[in-house]
C-alpha cells in the first residue's frame, strides 16, 4: 500500500467516528454501571459539639438544682425547632423477641410506652426513622442537633416539658447501651432514638444508631403552652 | 469546538469526573492526531486531568511510531479501553473505600480531661466521668467499651451543662485510665472526676487487691481541718490507684478535697491515675472516686424484659422526702407508673454512689432499626441518563462511521476498477 494512499484513507472521517464510538461506549458503559450501583454513603455521625459556651462568671453561689418532674401523661406531639420539625406521635411497645417496636409510619416517631412519659423522672424515650426505601424520614437531620438545642414535648395534659439536648452519641448496634437509653439516671430524660453510620447492604439496616441526649430544663403549663 | 463543549457536559455530570475526562481526553486526542494524519503516541501518557502531559508527549516527535495503517487503529482503541478501564477501576475502588462510620477503634488507655484539652486556669468546673467495662468471655475473648463525659463550664456551672460524651469500643482490654490531672490551678476551681472499672468476668476468674495511693500532699495552704476526706488513707509505690495526690494545695474550705475508692479488688489489671496536681489555686475542690466493679458471669446473659403497663395505672410510687437544704422534687399527680418517683438526695449525706432514682420500664432488648437506607442508598440517575446518552451517541457515531466507511470502499472499488 502506498503511504499516500494511506494518508488519503487516514484523512476519511471514517476512522475518527469509528474511534469515538468506541470511546462513547466506553464512557457509557461506565456511567451505567456506576448507575446502577447502588451508592452507600454512610450518614454521617453526631455533629462534633464545640466546648459549650461558658455561663457569665457571677460571685453569687451557684443556684440549688431542683429535680423537674410532671405526672405521666401521654406525649402527643414532639417539636425541634432547631431541624423544623413538628409532628405528632404515636406509642409504640415490644416486640414478641423483646426488642422494641419501631414505628409503621416513617414519617411519625413513637414514644416507648413501657417507660417513663416526658416529664417523669426516668428516661423517656421517643423512636424515630431516620429514613426509608424511598428517602429521608422523620429524624433524618436528627443527628445534626447539637447539645444546647431544645426539645419540646406536649403531653396529652396540656403540658408542654421542654428538654435541652446534651449530647449526640452514635452507637454501634451492637454495643447499644440499652441500659444509658432506658434507664433512669436520676432526672426528667428524654431520648431520641434513630438509625445512623453505614448501611449494610446484606441485612437492609444500619450498623448504628444515633441517640440524643436531653435533660428536662422546664415544663410550660397548658395556659402559657 | 464541539468536542469540547461535550467533554465539558460530561465531566460536569459524572461523579469521578477526571477519570471520565482522562478516558475522554485520550480518545479525543487520538482521534485528532488520525485527523492531522498523526499517530498514537507510542507510550501512553499517565492518565492526567489535566491533559498537560499527553500535549507534552505529543510535541516530541521522537515519542511518535511510523505511520501505519490498521496498527494505529488498534492502539488507539487499546489506549481508550486502557483508560476506560483505568476510569472503571478508579470509580470502583472510590465506591468500594466509601469510609465506614463508627469503626470500632483500639482502646488499651483511656484518657480525658487532662491538658491541653482542660484549661490550667482558675474559676472552672470541670466535671469527669469514665466507665470502663473490660470483658473476657469464658472463650477468651476480650472486649472493652468506655464511655466518657466531659463537663467543662464556668465554677458553679453544674452538668450537664458544657457535656461532651463518647463512647469508644474495642477488642483489647483497657488497662490505663487517666483523667483530671493538672488542671484548672487558678483558683476558685472545681474538680469531680469519676471512674468506674468494671470487669465482666467468667466465674472463678480470680481478684486481686487495688493498691491505693491518695490524698497525700493535698488539703494543704491552709484551711479548717480536716481539708482532706479520703478513703482509704494510702501511700502505696505503683498503686492501682493514684489519685488526689498534690491537689487543693491553694487553701480555702474545710473538706475541699474528698476522694475514695470502693470495691478495692480488681479481677483485670488497670492502673487508674486522677486528680493529682489539680485545683490547686485557693478556693478550689477536688472530689474523686474510683469503683471498681467484678460481674461474674456464668452463662452468655439470654435477654429478658419485663412487661410493663403503658396506661399508668400500675403501683404509685415511692414519694422520698427531701432533706434539709436538699433539692425539691416535684411530686406528681394523679396516677403514676411502676417505680420510684421523686426521691433526691440529702444535702450532707453520705457520700456513696447516688441512688437512681425515677421511673422504670421495660428495657427492650437489642437496637431498635429504625432505617431502611433509602437516603445513603440509592442509585444514581444523573449517571444512568448520561450513560445512556452517551451510548446513544455511540450508536450515531458508529453508523456515520460504517457509512463512511461504505463510502470508502465504494470508491477504492472504482478507483482498482
Amino acid at each position: 500500500m502506498k503511504p499516500s494512499s494511506w494518508v488519503a484513507r487516514s484523512r476519511h472521517p471514517a476512522r475518527n467516528w469509528g474511534l469515538i464510538a468506541g470511546a462513547l461506549v466506553l464512557i457509557g458503559s461506565g456511567c451505567l454501571i456506576l448507575g446502577l450501583q447502588e451508592h452507600q454513603h454512610p450518614l454521617a455521625g453526631p455533629v462534633p459539639s464545640a466546648r459549650a459556651p461558658k455561663a457569665p462568671k457571677t460571685k453569687e453561689a451557684p443556684a440549688k438544682v431542683a429535680i423537674l418532674a410532671t405526672a405521666r401523661s401521654t406525649p402527643v406531639e414532639l417539636a425541634i425547632p432547631a431541624i423544623s420539625l413538628t409532628v405528632s406521635l404515636s406509642t409504640l411497645g415490644l416486640n414478641a423477641d423483646g426488642t422494641v417496636q419501631v414505628p409503621t409510619d416513617i414519617q411519625q416517631p413513637g414514644w416507648y410506652g413501657l417507660g417513663p412519659s416526658p416529664g417523669e423522672i426516668g428516661s423517656a424515650v421517643i423512636l424515630g426513622h431516620v429514613d426509608s426505601s424511598e428517602g429521608p424520614a422523620v429524624f433524618f437531620k436528627l443527628r445534626s442537633l447539637v447539645a444546647g438545642d431544645i426539645v419540646d414535648t406536649s403531653l396529652a395534659d396540656g403540658v408542654t416539658a421542654q428538654f435541652k439536648v446534651t449530647s449526640v452519641v452514635m452507637y454501634l448496634k451492637t454495643n447499644f447501651p440499652g441500659q444509658a437509653v432506658y434507664t433512669s439516671h436520676g432526672y426528667s430524660a428524654l431520648q431520641l432514638v434513630t438509625c445512623g453510620g453505614a448501611f449494610d447492604t446484606q441485612t437492609g439496616h444500619y450498623l448504628s444508631n444515633i441517640v440524643v441526649y436531653t435533660s428536662l430544663v422546664a415544663l410550660i403549663p397548658p395556659a402559657a403552652a | 469546538m464541539n468536542v469540547r463543549r461535550r467533554r465539558l457536559f460530561i465531566s460536569g455530570n459524572l461523579e469521578g469526573g477526571p477519570a471520565v475526562w482522562s478516558a475522554w481526553s485520550l480518545s479525543s486526542l487520538c482521534s485528532r492526531i488520525l485527523r492531522r494524519g498523526d499517530a498514537c503516541p507510542r507510550r501512553l501518557p499517565a492518565t492526567n486531568s489535566s491533559g498537560g502531559s499527553a500535549r507534552t508527549e505529543r510535541s516530541s516527535s521522537t515519542a511518535y511510531t511510523g505511520i501505519t495503517g490498521s496498527p494505529l487503529v488498534r492502539r488507539c482503541v487499546i489506549a481508550a479501553m486502557a483508560a476506560g478501564t483505568a476510569f472503571a477501576s478508579v470509580a470502583f475502588l472510590g465506591i468500594a473505600s466509601a469510609p465506614v462510620a463508627s469503626a470500632a477503634a483500639s482502646a488499651p488507655a483511656a484518657a480525658q480531661c487532662n491538658p491541653p484539652a482542660f484549661p490550667t486556669g482558675a474559676g472552672e468546673e470541670a466535671s469527669c466521668n469514665i466507665a470502663v467495662t473490660n470483658t473476657v468471655t469464658s472463650a477468651g475473648a476480650t472486649s472493652s467499651t468506655i464511655t466518657a463525659t466531659a463537663c467543662l463550664a464556668a465554677a458553679g456551672v453544674l452538668p450537664p451543662a458544657g457535656c461532651t460524651t463518647t463512647v469508644t469500643t474495642s477488642k483489647q482490654l483497657v488497662s490505663s485510665i487517666n483523667q483530671c490531672n493538672g488542671i484548672v490551678d487558678g483558683g476558685g476551681s472545681n474538680v469531680t472526676c469519676n471512674v468506674t472499672f468494671a470487669n465482666d468476668i467468667s466465674s472463678g476468674t480470680p481478684t486481686s487487691g487495688a493498691t491505693v495511693n491518695q490524698c497525700n500532699g493535698s488539703g494543704t495552704g491552709g484551711g479548717t481541718q480536716p481539708t482532706t476526706v479520703c478513703a482509704p488513707v494510702a501511700s502505696t509505690t505503683n498503686a492501682t490507684v493514684t489519685q488526689c495526690n498534690g491537689s487543693g494545695t491553694g487553701g480555702g474550705g474545710s473538706m475541699r478535697v474528698k476522694c475514695n475508692v470502693t470495691g478495692a479488688a480488681t479481677a483485670l489489671p488497670v492502673s487508674i491515675n486522677q486528680c493529682n496536681g489539680s485545683a490547686n489555686g485557693g478556693g478550689s475542690t477536688v472530689t474523686c472516686t474510683t469503683r471498681f466493679v467484678n460481674n461474674f458471669i456464668t452463662s452468655s446473659p439470654t435477654p429478658t424484659s419485663t412487661s410493663a403497663s403503658p396506661s399508668g395505672t400500675g403501683g404509685s410510687g415511692t414519694t422520698g422526702t427531701p432533706g434539709a437544704g436538699g433539692v425539691t422534687p416535684v411530686t406528681p399527680a394523679g396516677s403514676g407508673a411502676t417505680g420510684l418517683t421523686g426521691s433526691a438526695p440529702r444535702a450532707g449525706g453520705p457520700t456513696g454512689p447516688p441512688t437512681i432514682v425515677g421511673t422504670f420500664g421495660a428495657v427492650p432488648f437489642g437496637a431498635p432499626q429504625t432505617g431502611l437506607g433509602g437516603a445513603s442508598h440509592s442509585r444514581d440517575s444523573n449517571l444512568l441518563f448520561a450513560g445512556a446518552l452517551t451510548l446513544v451517541g455511540a450508536g450515531l457515531a458508529l453508523t456515520v462511521a460504517i457509512r463512511r466507511r461504505r463510502t470508502l470502499s465504494a470508491e477504492d472499488a472504482n478507483e482498482t476498477s
